[in-house]
């Protein structure tokens, strides 16, 4: 499968939304494979291995996207529970990219452009359903 | 300031915004390869020029009128990039 | 033959403001909704256009064409600057 099928429009969208770092990606990507675990920042940073603060950081910002939610506790843990089932599925898709075509994701969060520029050309299609150029 | 100078000056900002608005249309094309971008690109700077024209030409000129043909062909890029983008597979 | 150039402008100014507007509701990206303005507001410079030269060519309407234009050029910019840097 060519890299394009891997990063199809939404999950760009979603990239362009969501992600701002590579650590990010991995912090989202980590929480969401063991399902329902629930992870601690010490867990977390066990694997991806930046720093805790930052990590503490991520964590919070993906909960307030609505991607993780917080579990009260001590130490404080977060569950991965998307909003929809459509994140749902797109998160599993971004790990899959991920794992294909790493470059091609890492190069899709680092310009932000990506998205809008597609949704503009886009905008130009009269017939909305043609396929994608 | 009287009416002309003030227009003169919203004329020469209007010419700068315009080309600021390409540059940005071009590093979209040089980004995405789209050559609805390119045609943009073109268009917003024939906008330009046609501003640098009026200014040149005047309100009182004869040929001003025919300035107005350089916005048409800017508006006329626009719909050629839109109709290529409707037409074929190619980028 | 000058308002058919006029009026075709501001058409064309129209199309692009309805097609993103569209495609805004769809998606979403707030690039598009900004945009979508600018063109309204060249639109209507193109529309002031026809009424300065065509309907009341004794009024003087051109600084108020100038600022129409003005406004969509800002609007423009700021949707495009949005697009090309990250929070």
């Amino acid at each position: 499968m060519p890299p394009q099928e891997f990063l199809h429009r939404d999950l760009v969208l979603f990239i362009a939304e969501y992600i701002r770092s590579v650590e990010q990606l991995e912090v989202l990507i980590l929480t969401s494979a063991a399902v329902p675990t629930e992870w601690s920042i010490e867990a977390v940073y066990e694997t991806v291995k930046t720093n805790r603060a930052s990590i503490a950081q991520r964590l919070k910002d993906l909960t307030s996207s609505g991607l993780l939610v917080e579990v009260a506790g001590d130490p404080v843990c977060y569950r991965f529970q998307p909003r929809t089932e459509r994140q749902r599925q797109l998160v599993a898709d971004l790990a899959n990219a991920y794992k294909r075509a790493s470059v091609r994701v890492i190069e899709t969060i680092y310009s932000p452009a990506t998205a809008s520029l597609r949704e503009f050309a886009r905008a130009f299609r009269l017939k909305p359903d043609q396929p994608d150029k | 300031m009287s009416v002309i100078q003030v227009n003169i000056a919203l004329t020469g900002a209007n010419i700068m915004g315009f080309l600021i608005a390409g540059l940005f249309f071009f590093r979209f094309w040089r980004l995405t390869h789209e050559r609805l971008f390119a045609m943009f690109t073109l268009a917003f700077c024939v906008m330009a020029l046609e501003r640098v024209a009026l200014l040149a030409m005047g309100s009182n000129h004869e040929f001003t009128p025919y300035v107005y043909f350089l916005r048409l062909a800017a508006y006329g890029l626009i719909l050629v990039g839109i109709i290529d983008k409707n037409r074929g597979p190619q980028r | 033959m000058a308002a058919l150039i006029y009026i075709l402008c501001a058409l064309t100014s129209g199309a692009c403001t309805v097609l993103l507007l569209r495609r805004y509701w769809h998606s979403r990206v707030r690039m598009l909704f900004w945009s979508a303005l600018a063109f309204l507001a060249f639109a209507l410079s193109n529309v002031l256009l026809f009424i300065d030269l065509i309907v009341l060519p004794q009024w003087d309407l051109t600084i108020l064409r100038s600022l129409a234009t003005s406004s969509g050029i800002l609007l423009l910019l700021y949707g495009l600057i949005i697009t090309t840097t990250k929070p």
